[in-house]
């Protein structure tokens, strides 16, 4: 199951002499969640619609089950696709929206029926059917969105920013059910997101694209707490230790002449002692960060809210590495 | 109602309802000023009128549908496909909307007239100049870019993520993209523009008056002829009353096509719809695309060469330009051809002046107020008003304040679309700090909202310039000779059998025309779109 369904070689794309993408050569799984994590600008949408055939690649060439798919349209590669705006057609209910792509199909109206009603009951949105786009709201339009991506029974399913123009309560709920839905059918999903939290709660494969190009690839956790370059561990706004300075001798980690070392902030802990001294704390929904000044670095700390409540800025602190240090990533250069 | 919709409304119930219900009346007068029914039922029996009744009918609705056949595929062309030199099929659609009928009858004429130049060489093309197909060819020139224009707004107003949905669930079958895509998006497009262009080629005089002849006589040349050439007053209101009330029905079809165009109105992506197209079809749709490029473009290509050709002798000469540019010059309608310059402009700079301003106060009055007027505008032909003018105002105030009011009203529409766009772009938020710092009045207008909406009152101001000096209809109704403009002495011209001259005159309206275009495109065409 966990084979390369999609792969991606030498992709380059520009637009009006604007390198968009550059030497993209990415796989992503069967049957997972695999999540293109970047900022705006990065080039998420592109590289999803040049897997899903909506634009084409100036160079480089596209892999469906191992079958060279780069010139063949959209509805030849068995992929489907969720846009960042739900984009119903107007003029249909969200049942006949839902039907589009079956009705391509030619399938036969019960068999239409039948796949309606199951992709409204996975959705909830079996309440709906008689609606139009203009009576639903955001949240629900999303979900018709994905129960159409559903319904036709690809393999593999894209999503561009999905939860993107949602609240916060709504977009941790849908991205909740995404995962359910994906797990119980097995479906490959290629997600694109420029949210840490959602990429990270979801995914079970992440890579991350910066101006254009992949600066790293993997498992979730790997990619997120063992980055492979300094570029990546910045996108995840880690701490990066040079190996020379005061801190990583304060951590007792072992010194070297050229490197750094990748400290995500819950790697870190507060101990007893004066060699830093507590700047500011950040209080965010589930946790607290603190930042701490430490030999003239500014350095993150991630705690709980609970243990946050100890302490006041301006005092001075000690630190303390939470993990065995043979699990810290070193980036040579 | 604010207080902009109150001044708004009297303005335009003194130069026009009032004007168009006086007018209107006559059809139910006799000769003795006395009510009758007859003259409407006398004008409704005789033959001439019925038939005239049947050719406006068949003429506007055959020119109608060519147009939109036309203006919708190469519309669907454009966003299917990169044309070599497309701006070049906005700038000629443009100035071929935008060009003064005395242009197209001149450059039609020219070319499929008595002695044009294509009907000479493929004498089967003559009928392009003259009678009902002439007619129906040069209203389908005017009006192809107006259905271009809805059509391809329409298109390219779909969103972006729509075309992929439909492209990616549509298993690239034709059909699904033409039933979910096109005819939804574009059906209230083409049925609004239908609409319109079925009441300017209903409505449409210079045209039929040059190229029809009197066996294909529209009823507004019959209001023409009854008022001017017959003198029988009340018989031309009873023609203006049948033709309001048509007018009147199809205002109301477009009133509710109106609302229904608004729920499907989306953000502008102006974007390829990204199509597989075949070789053959990619080709073909090149062909058809500068097909039609060159049937509007070759009547305004003939009139600048037509004026340095002597029709006589078909020798070139340049006697015409040096009569044109003698300001003391008679071209035969016993006034000097600086005089018609001088009436040219000073009619275009009143109507600049007094149309713009009015249409300011109608484009900032509530938008219900605008889409009355707007719509109500568009049930009164050009000879209805004149005729109203004339009974209201005519002896009262001196003639060419009439023709201004004529021009001033021609304007409005187009004039109050832009100052609205103009207006609805300015953010509240500004409009509303100037009022809580005070600010009201006639210092507002002149402190506030004309710098704010100055690119939209330029634009307004330079189209308010190009549908002065190009009307026709009104002029030719209102003026004697000693009032014309450039347009009525180009017909007269062509009565006279000057060809070379009113050529000549042509192309002078035409660089002006031209001119302008190229200054306001750009500004109008993103606005067109909104």
């Amino acid at each position: 199951m966990e084979d390369a369904i999609v792969e991606l070689r030498n992709i380059y794309k520009s637009y009006s002499g604007r390198l968009i993408l550059e030497n993209i050569n990415l796989s992503f799984k069967a049957g997972k969640i695999n999540t293109i994590l970047g900022p705006s600008g990065a080039g998420k949408t592109t590289l999803l619609k040049i897997i899903a055939g909506l634009e084409e690649p100036d160079r480089g060439s596209v892999y469906i089950k191992g079958v060279e798919v780069t010139n063949k349209p959209p509805w030849k590669r068995g992929v489907s696709m969720v846009f960042q705006e739900p984009a119903l057609l107007p003029h249909l209910n969200v049942y006949e929206n839902i039907a589009f792509g079956l009705e391509v199909l030619e399938l036969k109206r019960e068999e239409i029926n039948e796949r309606v009603r199951r992709a409204a009951s996975l959705l909830k949105i079996e309440h709906l059917l008689d609606k139009y786009p203009e009576q639903l709201s955001g949240g629900e339009a999303k979900r018709v969105s994905l129960a159409r991506a559903l319904v036709v029974g690809a393999d593999i399913l894209l999503l561009d920013e999905p939860f993107s123009n949602l609240d916060l309560a709504l977009r941790e709920d849908l991205r909740r059910e995404l995962y359910i839905i994906q797990r119980k059918l097995g479906i490959t999903i290629i997600h694109v997101t420029h949210d840490h939290d959602e990429a990270l709660e979801i995914s079970d494969y992440i890579s991350i694209l910066h101006n254009g190009k992949v600066i790293d690839h993997g498992e979730t956790l790997r990619v997120y707490e063992k980055p492979k370059n300094r570029a990546a561990a910045k996108f995840w706004k880690h701490n990066v230790v040079n190996c020379k300075s005061g801190i990583v001798e304060l951590l007792q980690l072992p010194t070297c002449s050229e490197g750094y070392y990748v400290l995500p902030p819950h790697y870190l802990g507060v101990a007893s002692g004066d060699e830093c001294y507590l700047e500011k704390i950040l209080i965010r929904r589930n946790h607290a960060l603190l930042v701490v000044e430490c030999m003239g670095e500014s350095i993150i700390v991630s705690t709980t809210i609970i243990q946050a409540r100890d302490y006041s800025e301006g005092v001075r602190i000690g630190l303390t590495l939470l993990v065995d240090k043979d699990e810290i990533a070193f980036i040579h250069g | 109602m604010n207080k902009w919709a109150v001044i708004a409304i009297v303005v335009i119930t003194m130069i026009i309802y009032l004007p168009v219900i006086n007018g209107l009346k006559d059809a139910f007068l006799n000769t003795n000023n006395q009510f009758t029914l007859g003259t409407l039922s006398n004008i409704l029996s005789k033959n001439n009128i019925r038939r005239s009744l049947w050719i406006t009918t068949i003429q506007a609705l055959t020119s109608t549908l060519i147009a939109l056949l036309i203006g919708s595929l190469l519309a669907v062309i454009m966003v299917s496909i990169s044309i070599p030199g497309e701006k070049l099929f906005h700038i000629v659609g443009f100035t071929a909307f935008m060009a003064p009928p005395m242009i197209v009858v001149t450059g039609f004429l020219d070319l499929y007239g008595e002695y044009g130049f294509l009907s000479s060489i493929i004498p089967q093309l003559g009928v392009l100049g003259k009678g009902l197909t002439g007619i129906i060819a040069a209203h389908v020139f005017y009006n192809i870019p107006l259905a271009f224009s809805f059509v391809y707004s329409a298109l390219i107003g779909v969103p972006r993520e729509i075309i992929h949905t439909v492209i990616l669930f549509s298993g690239g079958k034709v059909k699904y993209i033409i039933k979910k895509i096109i005819i939804p998006y574009i059906s209230p497009a083409i049925i609004s523009s239908g609409l319109i262009i079925f009441i300017y080629c209903f409505t449409s005089f210079a045209i039929p008056l040059s190229i029809g002849g009197i066996y294909y006589s529209t009823l507004e040349v019959y209001i023409y002829r009854y008022y001017k050439i017959s003198f029988q007053p009340n018989n031309a209101a009873a023609i203006a009353f049948i033709q309001y009330l048509i007018l009147q029905l199809i205002v109301l079809i477009i009133i509710a096509m109106y609302r229904r165009e608004k729920i499907m109105a989306a953000p502008i992506t102006a974007y390829k719809y990204p199509f597989k197209i075949s070789r053959i079809a990619y080709f073909l749709g090149i062909i058809y695309s500068y097909a039609v490029l060159f049937y509007l473009l070759l009547p305004l290509i003939i009139i600048p060469i037509y004026g340095f050709v002597n029709p006589y002798t078909n020798r070139l000469d340049i006697d015409a330009w040096t009569h044109l540019l003698n300001p003391t010059y008679d071209p035969g309608i016993g006034v000097s051809i600086g005089q018609i310059y001088i009436n040219t402009f000073y009619y275009a700079l009143m109507t600049l002046v007094l149309g713009v301003s009015i249409s300011l106060f109608i484009a900032v009055a509530s938008p219900r107020t605008v889409d009355v007027i707007y719509l109500s505008l568009l049930a009164i032909s050009p000879l209805t008003l004149s005729y109203g003018l004339l009974r209201s105002y005519g002896g009262i105030l001196p003639v060419p304040l009439i023709i201004v009011l004529a021009h001033i009203t021609a304007t409005l529409p187009l004039a109050t679309r832009l100052l609205r766009i103009g207006y609805y772009r300015i953010p509240r938020i500004i409009l509303d700090s100037a009022r809580v710092i005070g600010e009201r009045g006639i210092p507002y207008i002149f402190r506030v909202l004309i710098p704010l909406m100055k690119p939209s009152l330029v634009t307004a101001s330079l189209l308010a310039i190009i549908i002065s000096i190009g009307e026709f209809s009104a002029t030719y109704f209102i003026a004697t000779s000693n009032y014309y403009t450039i347009s009525p002495t180009i017909h007269v011209l062509r009565s006279l059998r000057k060809w070379e001259e009113a050529d000549a005159l042509a192309t002078l309206l035409l660089i002006i025309t031209a001119s302008i275009v190229a200054l306001v495109r750009g500004r109008i065409e993103s606005w067109r779109m909104q």
